[in-house]
């Protein structure tokens, strides 16, 4: 049984009589890496503050750690975070950034794990050079190795790859991914679905302040998996033609009249054939695939139409 | 809180503003004091006294009577300054979250600001005595027990000041706004205000109540050594009193807000 690390209970934010999140339930479990995907103003970034403990909930309650955080609100201290824009002095050096962040919490032999830290994010030749020299890559790098100094349990990343270029996103991911090995917890926010795809366990979809669904990285890939879509009467008479005749076993029964074929061996006119030889009337057959982006949109009520 | 405030004090040192305010402030000065001496004549410190002849405390009191009070205008610029390039650089996302962090970064820049108005000091009595040794010709020294004591008083009311402007700072929603509300009382216009409705609704008592703003009372003269040390006892509380409150109100203010 995986640890659930981050509980949230009808947690909501509002400033004034703006609404920015509606009671949302969640929870994340040690080892994960948890995606959050959602529209510009969607909430994303207010969650992960909240999470961060920067901002302050107006209803719900939140479990860190298997401890309520109003009774102990240092439990945000165990979350690395990256919120919005790295927090960093463009005057100073990296490597000065890291040392004040270093003074705060009190690290006594902090040389060589700013150093060491530095080496990882790639950052260990320009550790010296002022940060406002840094590109904007080497700045999230940065965020990133500030977030991790404080030997954090969960790393709360907003829109990490935001404006880096190919390169820079690759690095990005390599790092997260190698990050999460050693057993961090990483809830990282994007509008770049295929990015969060490739290192997401776990999604969560918010628009316009809910969590719309919370689904898994073999869920939603399977729901973005290409499929042939069948429209028939009786789909309990045609599953062992279709299992007999052409060995199909992967498929899934929506409803009475709607079955999904997850074959890439098979093709239609196969299906069709089959079907009506064994007397099963079929009204519509056609292959379908949703990318990411039309799963998304659908979920967030704006549209996106399925290709055929 | 050691912690944050090693931390605050290493950016303190960092800070590229710091030693060119004080530069300036120090040139400034300098440069009053020489305009002072050139047109002594029209400057009078009451009683028909040139400022050549004032004691170096009366001196230093002279010059911060003078308005608009420098010394306050730098702090509040300062002040504003630092509390903004920390947030507008975004760093206390990166430590806001620890134990305590809120409470102790407010007490931490209160103490970080006691020693940039300790520096102002320095460089304003180091002014004033290379000033009068270079344009007044043997202006007298007076008592330098009373000299400390006065730096002392007026340290306690700057910093008092300093803190005040932290809470503007930490409570204004942009650095404009922060440096207009510190610019306003530094010029101590709520100050003229206060005395002024004071003035109307309780005539002469009025006089008496409005000292206990406290720019009013660092730009009215200290009558130090009088009998009782009751002149020095009501700025001393009226320093303290300006501390703790808006200290505490600058901790509760950031204890309680949404850091966006």
């Amino acid at each position: 049984m995986q640890e659930c690390i981050i509980e949230l209970n009808q947690i909501s934010k509002a400033y004034r009589s703006r609404t920015v999140l509606h009671p949302i339930d969640l929870q994340l479990y040690r080892g994960e890496i948890f995606g959050l995907i959602g529209r510009n103003g969607a909430g994303k970034s207010t969650l992960l503050k909240l999470l961060g403990g920067l901002i302050y909930p107006t209803g719900g309650s939140m479990r860190l750690f298997e401890r309520s955080t109003c009774e102990q609100r240092s439990l945000h201290e165990r979350m690395g975070l990256l919120v919005e824009n790295p927090g960093l002095y463009t005057q100073l050096s990296g490597f000065d950034n890291m040392e004040l962040l270093a003074d705060a919490y009190g690290m006594k032999a902090r040389k060589p794990r700013i150093e060491e830290l530095l080496d990882r994010v790639g950052l260990a030749d320009s550790s010296r050079r002022k940060v406002k020299e840094y590109s904007l890559g080497m700045k999230q790098r940065l965020g990133i190795a500030l977030a991790l100094l404080g030997s954090p349990d969960v790393l709360v990343l907003d829109e990490p790859i935001n404006g880096l270029d190919p390169q820079g996103i690759v690095d990005i991911r390599h790092l997260l991914l190698e990050l999460n090995k050693t057993g961090l917890t990483i809830v990282i926010a994007s509008h770049i679905l295929e990015e969060l795809s490739k290192m997401a366990t776990r999604f969560g979809i918010l628009h316009e302040g809910r969590m719309v669904e919370i689904v898994s990285r073999d869920e939603l890939l399977q729901q973005c998996e290409q499929r042939i879509e069948i429209r028939l009467t009786e789909p309990e008479a045609a599953i062992p033609i279709l299992e007999a005749e052409l060995g199909i076993r992967r498929y899934k029964l929506l409803d009475s009249q709607l079955l999904q074929v997850y074959d890439e061996h098979a093709e239609l006119y196969q299906i069709h054939a089959a079907l009506v030889k064994g007397g099963v009337t079929v009204h519509g057959i056609a292959r379908q695939q949703v990318s990411l982006e039309q799963y998304f949109l659908e979920r967030t009520g704006s549209g996106g139409v399925r290709n055929a | 809180m050691l912690n944050i405030l090693r931390m605050d004090f290493r950016r303190f040192r960092k800070n590229n503003m710091l030693p060119l305010l004080l530069a300036v402030f120090f040139a400034f000065q300098l440069f009053g004091i020489f305009m002072m001496s050139r047109y002594a004549d029209s400057y009078s410190a009451g009683a028909g006294l040139g400022p050549g002849s004032l004691s170096a405390s009366e001196f230093f009191q002279y010059m911060l009577a003078q308005p608009p009070s420098w010394m306050l205008l730098y702090v509040a610029v300062f002040t504003v300054h630092y509390t903004w390039s920390e947030r507008s650089a975004g760093f206390y996302k990166n430590y806001i979250s620890m134990r305590h962090a809120r409470v102790s970064s407010v007490l931490a820049k209160a103490l970080l600001l006691a020693l940039f108005t300790l520096l102002l000091f320095v460089a304003a009595v180091a002014a004033n005595a290379l000033g009068r040794l270079l344009f007044f010709e043997n202006a007298p020294t007076g008592e330098l027990g009373q000299y400390a004591l006065l730096l002392l008083l007026q340290f306690l009311l700057h910093w008092a000041f300093a803190v005040m402007m932290l809470f503007v700072a930490l409570a204004a929603r942009s650095l404009i706004a922060g440096l207009i509300i510190g610019l306003l009382l530094a010029l101590n216009l709520v100050g003229y205000s206060l005395s002024a409705l004071a003035a109307l609704l309780l005539g002469e008592d009025g006089a008496g109540i409005a000292s206990w703003w406290l720019v009013n009372r660092i730009v009215h003269p200290l009558e130090l050594g009088q009998a009782g040390g009751a002149d020095m006892l009501e700025p001393a509380i009226v320093a303290l009193l300006f501390l703790l409150l808006f200290g505490a109100a600058g901790a509760v203010f950031r204890q309680r807000e949404d850091l966006r």
